[in-house]
């Protein structure tokens, strides 16, 4: 990845396009706010959700980096994780504002959007209210969690002991609200038994969706960390990758069964044999999404120095390709119109995202998110 | 080693907490005998597609007309955030048939389940209603309806409603002025309300007095754990856009998991945390495959 | 009866009938006939020429309604000449003369030729055709008798075109129209309970005009008068659409001129131009006086029932009307595309990086694992 460095007064190219990306997307979220969603959105009654909620339901799980890091680091105890518990959560925290954004982007009546937190209102039935209610307090979670990343720059040192000192409650309830929310991203489908494609719905969503969490999260831990190791030239620790790549390929191999074993269970290989679009669909996000992740880092391309890095590639495609098949093309409704997402839904979500990576790398750059590494230097 | 008493605490704290009552979700209700709702029953063969009902609706409700392409008349094709129902034609080869499409005020509702805000809820007495004051616009609910009811203002920038058949509940049924607009001005006697248990009863009646006039089913009896709606017919279901979607109720196994999985989370997840804690306190993990 | 010579239009311009209501007139016929606006003075110069058909009247099981329509002419003296200028020469109700002296008029008209045979009433069969007698012989031979030589049948009312009353259930004299008897000369039947003198008046203007009995439906029924139905041309047409019947006599709906198809009205299965030209010189019709329509028109109409809804077998809905939505599950090209691209682009990146890879030496081996910390 570029130097996007700004501390050395260079900047590339590249950080303009980001920055202009992102006043774009913000421009556009506030019009988006002021006329509504139907002159800003393709969204119809058809397809009540679109792009905004897919890339939600797969920034999340990708966000969800921070929580796995967490257990392995914290409860694990494994020190060598230690080291890239910041990353994780900065991404965590990047992540999750996105998603926070654009929800609130999408719903309708954002003006009262707080009602997801009146008690006499809140329906613990509603997977919706799980996640709502979840995120909230997960992101609340990620802000003490990376607080001591700023907070250490800016010589405000006492907040940081009262952190480290609660740093097991703080991320122990971290994971439980994640695990609970990342979950929660398949229960959201489980009412949906009549319309969402049999390849995709099964009772096993909450744990698919927990386990496609972890190795998603992973995935994405492996290219933030090989991009950012690169972009400081810090060296790489193989023995992190290698158990990294152990971790996320038990995790792929358990979601590979599960799968597998719902859809014998369930009858549905015929389905899957049958040569339509969406089996062909179901082939492409298991095999780029699984099946080539699993190759690589069951190989001795776990040791190349791009071998995790691709792995979380293709498992972050896999997980793109599952959460868009069950947010809008596995859906089954009449269908006279169809949806593709509007110039401006597309420019909102890349602007946000654009954001994102240059707020991360702003902070990589600005923060020190490698203590150890750069103090062993 | 000991457990640090942080740790304990910890556990102790999650696991009390998420131990205490958890409130019970939105949900049908079940204390009153669905038989005892306040019904509809809707019969192909008298239905003559007149669509004074779809009017009836659009002056109870002042929902704005939809004119079709020569500017001449009010002709929905579906519902939508100005019309909570509609009569759709279906045309076979020798035989047609007409179907009222609305919200099915089903027993047990899947978009009430999945309000995060219960802003749909089951009334008591039967039907459905809608509380634009706490609903967020999230739109679950118009993917968690099986029968594709609830219908967005998308052209509304403040702040947007989600629209559907209440049953004219407030403005009609509530101040005693009679049953639903549309079913009191069915000319043709095709669309009748009452006690769901009434209605099925007479259901049943005229299927057993004219067999040879119905398909042999009530649609609405059992589906999706039964509907308010219920509907007779000359031709096939199916053709009428009303599937078969089983008797389960939609929302049994998403309540079901929650039921189970958010309470197993909050007790056992702080148990494990703490167990995962312990066992590396003890060194248990130090060379563990694949960690 | 009268025996002019002066034409149509002169005997009007002598009754004070103007040249302007006489040319009025025309264009009302030529409206009736639907015929073009063009045809309007075809009609006047048929009518000012002289020619006056001959026609015997023949009544047999009736009631005399038709002939009362008749009289109620009222189209000013216009339609009167009209028929006067057909030369009636056989009426047994409107006739001065009785007796031999009018069967002997009557035999020789039809000796004459020529004429136009008007029947009014249905004709019985049974036992012979003892149930209808005039003058000692049969009805039954009667017709056949005057139709010999006519040059074109006309039956008025029901009872004459599809047996009427005499001929509903259970029909004890075996009573049959006009049609059924009469196979070798034109048949027109201008039926209704009673037929419409309109009807009748515009037909002998065609018949005038262009020598030649209007076109006709498949029941007889001039195309004209008989062509569409009731249910079609009905002012009331709307509140059908709309669902907005009266539900009772007197009712807030009867009172504001709703539909009433569910009081029994027969417009739907009913041919007749009744919305349109009207009773009593355009006064009004049952509809529009607040009573459904009972079908006096149609072939059995007495056995439909007066308050039985009409069946409306030949409802089909139009193809605009809004169809029933079947959930699909197909993919969408758009998404399809997206994930193409999304896939493709991966795969192309990979391949790249492979590549690069592959050619560069493997830096796997070199580089060493940072010292782990505690």
């Amino acid at each position: 990845m570029a130097n996007l460095t700004i501390s050395k007064r260079q900047t590339t190219p590249v950080f303009w396009v980001l920055l202009a990306l992102t006043a774009l997307g913000v421009g556009l979220s506030i019009y988006r706010l002021v006329v509504g969603l139907g002159p800003t959105t393709n969204m119809s009654d058809h397809y009540p959700w679109g792009i905004w909620i897919t890339v939600d339901l797969f920034l999340i799980p990708v966000a969800g980096a921070a929580f796995t890091i967490s257990l392995l680091s914290y409860f694990f105890g494994r020190d060598h994780y230690h080291a890239i518990v910041r990353p994780a959560v900065l991404a965590g925290l990047i992540g999750y504002g996105i998603v926070a954004v654009l929800l609130f982007l999408d719903i309708g009546r954002w003006n009262q959007f707080y009602n997801i937190l009146v008690p006499g209102y809140i329906n613990l039935h509603s997977f919706l209210e799980e996640i709502s209610l979840s995120v909230t307090f997960y992101s609340i979670i990620l802000v003490l969690e990376a607080a001591p990343i700023f907070l250490e720059k800016w010589n405000i040192t006492a907040p940081i002991k009262w952190i480290d000192r609660g740093i097991f409650f703080i991320a122990g309830a971290g994971i439980v609200f994640s695990v609970l929310h990342q979950s929660s991203l398949g229960s959201l489908f489980l009412i949906m038994k009549h319309k969402l494609h049999p390849l995709w719905w099964t009772g096993a969503l909450p744990l698919l969706a927990y386990l496609q969490a972890i190795y998603t999260g992973l995935g994405m831990t492996a290219i933030a960390i090989t991009l950012v190791w690169r972009a400081l030239k810090l060296p790489m620790d193989r023995e992190l990758f290698r158990r990294l790549g152990q971790v996320m390929s038990l995790n792929l191999l358990l979601y590979a069964s599960v799968r597998l074993g719902d859809w014998m269970g369930a009858g549905e290989l015929p389905l899957l044999l049958s040569g339509d679009a969406f089996s062909l669909l179901a082939w492409l996000e298991f095999g780029l999404g699984i099946i080539v992740p699993l190759a690589i880092l069951l190989s001795k391309l776990v040791g190349h120095s791009a071998g995790p890095f691709w792995a979380g590639v293709f498992s972050l495609i896999g997980t793109f390709i599952n959460r868009l098949m069950i947010t809008w093309i596995g859906l089954a409704e009449p269908n006279p119109v169809g949806y593709i997402p509007s110039w401006i839904e597309w420019m909102i979500t890349i602007g946000l995202i654009a954001g994102g990576f240059l707020l991360y790398s702003v902070i990589v750059q600005q923060f020190r998110l490698f203590p150890d590494a750069e103090a062993a230097r | 080693m000991t457990i640090s008493r942080r740790d304990f605490l910890k556990v102790a704290g999650l696991a009390a907490g998420s131990a205490l009552a958890f409130p019970q979700g939105a949900s049908a209700s079940s204390g009153t005998d669905a038989d005892d709702h306040i019904a509809m029953l809707y019969d192909t063969t008298i239905c003559v597609g007149c669509n004074a009902c779809t009017n009836a609706c659009r002056q109870w409700n002042e929902t704005a007309p939809e004119i079709d392409e020569r500017g001449t008349f009010d002709a929905p094709r579906e519902l939508s955030a100005d019309t909570y129902t509609l009569i759709q034609l279906y045309k076979g080869e020798d035989e047609f048939g007409f179907v009222k499409r609305q919200c099915m005020h089903c027993v047990d509702p899947a978009c009430v389940s999945g309000c995060p805000v219960t802003a749909l809820q089951k009334m008591p007495d039967g039907p459905v209603t809608y509380d634009k004051d706490r609903c967020i616009g999230c739109r679950y609910c118009m993917y968690a309806c099986p029968f594709h009811v609830p219908r967005f203002e998308w052209d509304v920038s403040r702040f947007p409603v989600i629209a559907k058949c209440h049953f004219c509940y407030e403005n009609r049924i509530k101040p005693g002025l009679g049953g639903p607009a549309c079913a009191d001005r069915c000319p043709t006697g095709a669309l009748i309300w009452g006690k769901r248990g009434d209605l099925l009863n007479e259901a049943q009646r005229r299927l057993d007095q004219n067999p040879s006039r119905y398909v042999n089913y009530i649609y609405g009896k059992e589906d999706v754990g039964g509907t308010s709606v219920l509907y007779l017919s000359h031709i096939p279901f199916e053709n009428l856009g009303l599937e078969d979607l089983g008797t389960e109720p939609v929302p049994e196994i998403s309540e079901q998991t929650s039921d189970v999985v958010l309470p197993t989370i909050f007790v056992a997840g702080p148990l494990l945390l703490a167990a995962v804690r312990y066992i590396h306190k003890r060194g248990g993990w130090e060379e563990t495959w694949p960690i | 009866m009268l025996n002019l010579k002066p034409s149509v239009q002169e005997s009007a311009r002598d009754r004070g009938v103007t040249r302007r209501d006489f040319l009025k007139f025309s264009s009302l016929m030529t409206g009736i006939l639907a015929l073009p606006r063009s045809y309007s003075k075809r009609i006047e110069k048929a009518l000012q020429a002289p020619a006056r058909t001959p026609v015997i009247w023949l009544e047999f099981q009736d009631c005399a309604g038709c002939t009362e329509s008749l009289l109620r002419a009222s189209r000013p003296s216009v339609a009167e000449i009209v028929l006067d200028v057909l030369s009636v020469d056989y009426h047994e109700t409107i006739m001065a003369a009785a007796g031999y002296q009018a069967e002997d008029a009557k035999k020789a008209t039809i000796d004459a030729g020529g004429y136009l045979l008007v029947v009014e009433g249905a004709i019985p069969l049974a036992e012979n055709g003892i149930y209808c007698t005039i003058g000692g012989r049969t009805a039954i031979d009667l017709l056949e008798e005057a139709a010999s030589n006519a040059i074109a049948v006309v039956a008025v009312g029901n009872c004459a075109t599809f047996g009427g009353l005499p001929a509903a259930q259970p029909n004890p004299t075996g009573a049959v129209s006009v049609m059924d008897l009469v196979k070798d000369k034109p048949v027109l039947n201008l039926s209704g309970c009673p037929m419409n003198v309109v009807n009748l008046t515009a037909t002998v203007v065609h018949f005038l005009t262009f020598g030649e009995l209007p076109a006709m439906d498949e029941l007889g029924r001039p195309l004209f008068a008989y062509g569409a139905r009731i249910h079609d041309n009905c002012e009331r047409r709307g509140h059908f659409d709309a669902g907005e019947f009266v539900r009772a006599w007197g009712d807030e709906g009867h009172r504001k001129g709703w539909c009433l198809y569910q009081m029994g009205c027969k417009g739907p299965v009913s041919f007749h131009n009744c919305p349109a030209v009207r009773w009593n010189d355009g006064t009004s019709w049952p509809v529009k006086s607040g009573h459904g329509c009972i079908a006096c028109s149609e072939p059995g109409f007495w056995d439909l029932g007066v308050y039985n809804q009409a069946d409306l077998q030949q409802y089909a809905p139009p193809a605009t009307y809004a169809p029933v939505q079947l959930p699909s599950a197909n993919v969408d090209p758009a998404a399809a595309g997206i994930i193409g691209a999304v896939a493709g682009a991966a795969v192309g990146a990979a391949g790249v990086a492979a590549y690069n890879a592959l050619s560069k030496s493997d830096e796997a081996e070199e580089d060493s694992a940072p010292e782990k910390k505690e």
